[in-house]
């Protein structure tokens, strides 16, 4: 029976020619968001290596005092938050805290081997903060921070571009040709800086004591029961301490909102055009359907008084609309298909699979509800009527 | 064969109830050929649509092959349909999108039938009614009579013991209407087909076994 249809759909290629270049159409753009979707979801379900909530990231920008003063301010203030009974760890960090949208990325390497990297200034407490474990090794002590020795902790992104499958701990890297040596102490599974969404790449945390730019945020984990008040009292306090310098306070799920939007706005705008246009495609089917089937009353009697059944001319119609959205989805994979045959964005070749047979199941499910009605109509038609209209 | 027995058929609508067939009696033995004649709107299309179950009594019994059918599903009429009877109508009904072929192999669709074996039977079938040199063609390539022996060898292509004809020399010229009639003649002579004709033609009628006359709805000859 398929071949039959294949071959009836044939001889009336050129009335389905349209309905075909809408299908192959739809196909290609349900393909696009398809895999935006997938890529999107393969992130998403990655851990994302850390815990953002109750996390405060408070930024402070130096304005024209020097090291002597602003330094041993940072550290008064420092000592302030982790006094507070409402804090439970504060660290220092850079300024590319997660989800800030910022990033610093420097090249790594070890014995001929590189890896461009986001760099992280911390101190010893960055990991409790975020409750972080190490998978290998420890987080930097301490007295290495106190001391500013020069010690890195790597997420498994980093160990991997650099070591391989060797072991990282204790090895020496570099992050200029000739320049010093940093000791990995630890290493981390993911740690998704831009969050959720964001591919796992690799990171290095080094000591911030021994890295000249020090520290210009701190990240500050309170207690659930944290409010408002003690949020007021905190920013008044850490103005008192650090002077002259301007302090913002964000929460990191504030953050994490702002980020997600990123990502999401260009989804939901390209799903809900693509949703207007697989309506149309719907609408389409339907009208031309319906229109085939008023055109055709007398093929149907026809075929009714050969052996054709109720179910059998529905599955006929249905089955022919599925055999024309086959054709327009043929061409489509062709084309979607050398995305990554010829590796045209770098993604996981698992993305465009999955995405072209969810577009195929999807349009397949779209085209048999949509002919489903109006098959059912041609099913009813009584043969006996329509075999002798004129 | 075939057997009715006090059918009646009546078409309402809201406001207005049409007696299209009255009491008709009929039995058409094996391998009898026998044609159906009256006005227009006696009931003649009505009683040849029943006998070929493509609609059914208000009243009455229908048994095809000893089978009374008021019983059966739309499954089996059906396969009843496409294993034992056989149509060919006035306006030809052929597929226009379908090759010659592709038209005489359509109720073997429904059968279980593998495609080679489908075009064995069609070739055969066409072979019969002399138009195996049009496999290939189109239904809007042929003449009237052609379409008319495509229709006949689709009717014949399955083996169906009945044949039923609506008037099938109605939309052709006297020639082409005799050889149809030769070809209908022919399968009732060599293969015992029972074939049911209605026509409007006393000489066409008169080459058959058996004539019955319908007057408004009921049977008078």
């Amino acid at each position: 029976m398929i071949k039959h249809l294949i071959k009836l759909i044939w001889n009336k290629k050129r009335s389905n020619f349209l309905l075909t270049t809408e299908i192959f159409v739809s196909f290609l753009v349900l393909f696009g968001v398809m895999s935006l979707m997938f890529y999107n979801y393969g992130n998403y379900s990655e851990p994302l290596g850390y815990q953002y909530e109750n996390v405060w990231a408070v930024y402070y920008s130096r304005q024209d005092a020097p090291d002597s003063v602003y330094y041993p301010a940072l550290d008064r203030a420092r000592q302030y938050l982790a006094g507070q009974q409402e804090v439970e760890a504060v660290s220092f960090t850079s300024y590319n805290t997660p989800y800030s949208q910022t990033t610093m990325r420097w090249n790594a390497s070890y014995e001929g081997r590189s890896v461009t990297s986001e760099m992280i200034a911390v101190d010893e407490d960055y990991g409790r903060a975020l409750d972080i474990e190490a998978k290998e090794g420890r987080w930097m002590s301490p007295a290495e921070v106190a001391t500013a020795e020069r010690v890195v902790v790597l997420n498994r992104q980093a160990a991997e571009a650099l070591f391989g499958q060797e072991p990282a701990l204790g090895k020496m890297i570099t992050f200029e040709e000739g320049g010093l040596a940093w000791k990995v102490v630890g290493v981390l599974g993911n740690f998704k800086l831009g969050g959720e969404f964001q591919v796992p790449k690799a990171v290095i945390f080094l000591n911030h004591k021994a890295h000249d730019h020090r520290a210009d945020a701190m990240l500050v984990k309170v207690k659930p029961t944290a409010g408002a008040a003690f949020e007021s009292s905190m920013l008044k306090e850490l103005s008192r301490i650090v002077k002259g310098a301007n302090i913002e306070l964000s929460y990191l799920t504030g953050q994490r909102r702002t980020q997600h939007a990123f990502t999401k706005v260009p989804m939901i705008l390209a799903g809900t055009i693509c949703g207007f246009l697989l309506l149309n495609v719907g609408l389409g089917l339907f009208g031309v359907l319906w229109f085939a089937i008023r055109k055709r009353r007398e093929e149907i009697g026809l075929r009714r008084a050969l052996g054709a059944t109720h179910t059998g001319i529905l599955r006929h119609f249905v089955g022919e609309a599925a055999v024309i959205a086959s054709f327009g989805m043929l061409v489509g994979l062709f084309f979607a298909l050398q995305l990554p045959l010829l590796d045209v964005f770098g993604l996981d070749k698992q993305v465009y699979f999955q995405a072209a047979a969810a577009s195929v199941l999807f349009l397949l499910l779209l085209v048999v509800v949509c002919a489903f009605y109006p098959s059912r109509q041609a099913a009813r038609i009584q043969p006996a009527r329509v075999l002798h209209e004129e | 064969m075939i057997s009715l027995q006090q059918v009646e058929k009546v078409y309402r609508t809201k406001t207005v109830e049409t007696l299209a067939l009255n009491n008709i009696n009929l039995h058409v033995d094996k391998g009898e050929f026998l044609s159906i004649m009256g006005p227009s709107g006696c009931g003649k299309s009505t009683l040849l649509n029943i006998i070929g179950l493509l609609d059914e009594p208000s009243k009455g019994e229908v048994a095809i092959a000893g089978k009374p059918v008021h019983n059966f599903r739309d499954k089996e009429l059906a396969r009843l349909r496409n294993e034992k009877i056989g149509f060919v109508f006035q306006s030809f009904h052929l597929i226009n999108d379908l090759s010659v072929a592709d038209n005489v192999e359509l109720p073997l669709l429904y059968r279980n039938v593998s495609a080679r074996e489908r075009r064995r039977l069609a070739e055969e079938a066409l072979a019969s009614v002399g138009l195996s040199n049009r496999m290939r063609h189109f239904p809007g390539q042929l003449s009237g009579g052609q379409k008319q022996r495509v229709a006949i060898a689709r009717a014949i292509v399955g083996r169906p013991s009945i044949l039923l004809a609506d008037e099938p020399t109605g939309n052709l010229d006297s020639v082409m209407g005799n050889e149809v009639m030769d070809i209908l003649l022919g399968l009732n002579r060599e293969h015992a087909t029972t074939i049911v004709m209605v026509t409007h033609d006393e000489g066409m009628a008169h080459r058959t076994n058996r004539l019955v006359r319908l007057f408004d709805g009921s049977q008078v000859q």
